[in-house]
């Protein structure tokens, strides 16, 4: 059974001056334990697509299954990370209070506390964990918010475009902390970008929504081998081939 | 303010009362009513010394205090209200935004009229201009709360008391306690204007009383006690605020009244 | 001119204030001494305006208040760029400048009346010296705040300081100074209005302790409502002006209500 089921999903929203039509006909599924990504250029509809995943809008059209049943609001099992880490952490809490968010109302004490440790471990911030948001960089506050959703051990985390405001040289490191948060955890990724390099680089598949209204123009499955690496991954001739093809994909339904 | 600002204020101090001294004192100036800054410090000496001053401190800063009091407990909660359910709002806000350009100082006839020259008429001028400052501030900050904090409410699927004592109380916090400092301000100049115009109790009315009886070092002494104490509450707010909410990042220090 | 009405609220929003108001007139049914129908303000205030006393002290009221407020606002404005531009000024007189600010604005008055006696002018000098303060720390403020940046592309381009001053300094600060302004404006006619209840000089103020006095409970709750009102278009006025003034500026710095 996949993971997550979408079945002709439309998305019409009220805007100022009237309604548009953000989403039309979006089909796909994913399967347990995969990298998705979905790639496309600014205005698409890629943030409403995830928030509809998220649970977080409805669909107007069409269905949203996540272990084969319906949704209809945020499911448990699913954590979202958003591209506006400093909005979306809690600035009054610790590191370490930010992190036990999701997960103080059903742990305590000694089990709450390891699994904050833990989640810290997984993005390497246990050193970190008395610090406030705001006196951190951007690069771990992402983290932070990674470990926050971590902490849930969800089977599916959902990412808004989460590197897309951060410098290259972070942006590849946490590129790779992910994969490695990935294989350690097993969880399946939803991960949006509008780089097309990022969404070869970390994914199984790449799915590219274009037009608009937006729709899932094409998918590609990306063969590279695993582990993934910075250098050489992204010279193999395979990596080149997919980032043309996905470029060209864009720019033909653009 | 900050260290490097202290020096300089205090030394520009000192030369603002030095040249008020020379003018005055040494004869170039000669207003009837504006004594030199010694004079008025002798004054300021004799008065505390004796205590005659304390029952008019106890009288203002009692009544500010409890009047800002009761504005914020019922502000902060009205405000809160409103800036959480968004029909309530619909259906109040355009009154509440007619209501707040209301001159606070037009309740003191109403206030005489109801209560006569009272302590009462003192809290009923200083509570309802407050109230609606604080009660417009708290209601501004719940509504600003971020709308990717609403998104974390709801993705980590928090109940309602969850989303609103973790998330929405705190982030509102900071210009909740700005509501609540510009109406410690706002509650002293009321006292004072209601002590001068309803009240004759406090050191409003010491000012008018010292006036009056021409007595002009008193006067200025008595003025000068004042500005010691709005200077006074309003650290004290700002204090309360920094203990409130210790892992809050230090806003400007550009302060924006609101009165 | 949608800009002007997106700023209104929902007008529904004034049914509670409708509601009230039906409410007291419905319920009072005879005549109370404390608390008057509604009915009652509106024909106290008639009666006022009929005696030819209502309009000259409302005038007196508002020319005060305005005169007062502009020259606050013009020197405000002066003073703010010269304390704000030349630094030493600033660090110097930062201290005296807070504790001026902290001093409740009615003490004011009685030094006022002491060595200037009874008369419009003190009372014009009174409004001005009160409201300058908002206008004066926050035009300071906005100097403070300009980009340093945009002084460095100024002086690249080798303005000489005059012109940087009128083409560069005095447009961006204007979102402060119109800040400061719209805290003095409602200041400005608190300050007019206790002037005038304090020492008795002509005005609103002045016609309202008089009704206090003779226990008119209908003029006090009229001439209330009639101060609301005049609180209230004088706020729009100057709503409506700013945002006029400000509709070339990018929204995010007019936006900051």
């Amino acid at each position: 059974m996949s993971l997550f089921e979408l079945d002709g999903v439309a998305l019409v929203l009220p805007v100022p001056g009237g309604l548009r039509n953000i989403l039309h006909n979006v089909s796909f599924r994913i399967a347990s334990g995969e990298i998705l990504t979905i790639c496309g250029v600014s205005g698409t509809g890629k943030t409403s697509l995830l928030r509809v995943l998220a649970g977080l809008t409805a669909p107007t059209r069409g269905r949203v299954m996540f272990r084969g049943t319906p949704i209809d609001g945020p499911q448990d099992g699913v954590a979202l990370v958003f591209q506006d880490y400093s909005n979306a952490l809690l600035q009054w809490r610790t590191v370490a209070r930010n992190v036990s968010l999701g997960i103080e109302r059903t742990l305590y004490g000694a089990a709450l506390n390891e699994r904050i440790a833990e989640s810290l471990r997984l993005v390497g911030l246990e050193n970190s964990a008395a610090d406030y948001p705001w006196q951190l960089s951007g690069g771990m506050q992402q983290r932070v918010q990674i470990a926050r959703a971590l902490a849930l051990r969800p089977s599916v985390l959902l990412m808004d475009e989460p590197f897309a405001a951060l410098d290259a040289m972070t942006k590849a490191s946490l590129q790779d902390e992910l994969l490695r948060v990935r294989a350690q955890t097993g969880a399946s990724i939803v991960f949006i970008t509008h780089d097309i390099e990022e969404a070869v680089y970390l994914g199984d598949r790449v799915a590219v929504l274009s037009g608009m209204p937006g729709t899932i123009a094409s998918t590609f499955d990306v063969d590279l081998p695993r582990p993934r690496d910075q250098i050489t991954t992204r010279e193999l001739p395979l990596f080149l081939q997919l980032r043309h093809q996905i470029h060209d994909a864009i720019g033909r339904h653009t | 303010m900050s260290r490097q600002s202290l020096l300089p204020g205090l030394g520009g101090i000192a030369i603002f009362l030095a040249i008020w001294e020379l003018l005055i004192a040494g004869g170039i100036f000669q207003f009837e009513y504006l004594p030199a800054p010694s004079r008025i410090a002798i004054g300021l000496i004799g008065m505390l010394r004796s205590g005659s001053a304390f029952v008019e401190i106890v009288h203002t800063l009692a009544a500010t205090i409890i009047g800002w009091l009761i504005a914020v407990v019922v502000g902060v909660t009205a405000g809160a209200v409103l800036g959480l359910f968004q029909t309530a709002r619909r259906y109040s806000l355009a009154s509440i935004e007619f209501l707040r350009p209301l001159p606070a100082v037009a309740f003191i006839p109403v206030a005489l009229l109801l209560f006569g020259f009272s302590l009462q008429t003192e809290l009923f001028v200083i509570v309802i201009p407050c109230l609606w400052l604080v009660l417009v501030n708290t209601m501004g900050g719940v509504t600003a709360v971020s709308q990717r904090l609403q998104d974390v409410t709801r993705v980590f699927r928090m109940s309602p008391i969850d989303a609103v004592s973790k998330v929405y109380i705190p982030a509102a916090a900071p210009a909740v306690l700005v509501g609540c400092r510009l109406s410690m301000t706002l509650a002293l100049v009321l006292a004072i204007v209601a002590e001068m115009v309803g009240n004759p109790e406090g050191l409003g009315y010491a000012v008018v009383r010292e006036a009056q009886a021409l007595q002009p070092e008193m006067m200025f002494g008595y003025i000068f006690i004042t500005g010691l104490l709005g200077v006074g509450l309003n650290s004290l707010i700002i204090g309360l605020s920094a203990l409130i909410l210790p892992g809050v990042f230090r806003q400007p220090s550009i302060e924006w009244e609101q009165a | 001119m949608k800009r002007i009405i997106a700023l209104f609220p929902p007008a529904v929003g004034l049914l509670p204030l409708v509601i009230g108001l039906i409410l007291w007139q419905l319920i009072q049914s005879g005549p109370s001494p404390l608390f008057p129908t509604p009915s009652r303000w509106w024909t106290a205030l008639v009666a006022l305006a009929l005696k030819g006393v209502l309009v000259p002290e409302l005038v007196v009221t508002l020319w005060t208040y305005i005169v007062g407020l502009v020259i606050a606002c013009v020197l405000g404005f002066v003073l703010g760029i010269l304390i704000g531009t030349i630094s030493f000024v600033r660090r110097w007189s930062g201290m005296l400048l807070e504790f001026l600010r902290a001093l409740p604005p009615a003490v004011i008055i009685p030094i006022a009346v002491l060595m200037v006696g009874y008369s419009p002018s003190m009372k014009i000098a009174v409004i001005a010296i009160t409201t300058i303060w908002p206008v004066l720390l926050n035009t300071v403020a906005g100097v403070s705040q300009i980009r340093s940046l945009t002084l460095d592309v100024a002086r690249s381009l080798r303005m000489p300081w005059s012109v940087i001053l009128v083409k560069v300094v005095v447009p961006a600060i204007i979102p402060a100074f119109l800040l400061g302004v719209r805290i003095a404006v409602p200041l400005g006619i608190i300050i007019t209005l206790v002037i005038e209840m304090f020492t008795g000089l002509p005005g609103v103020g002045r016609l309202m302790i008089l009704a206090q006095r003779n226990f008119n409970s209908a003029e006090v709750f009229g001439l209330l409502s009639l101060v609301g009102l005049l609180g209230f278009a004088l706020n729009l006025l100057f709503t409506v002006a700013e945002e006029m003034i400000l509709s070339r500026w990018p929204p995010r710095i007019a936006a900051r209500r």
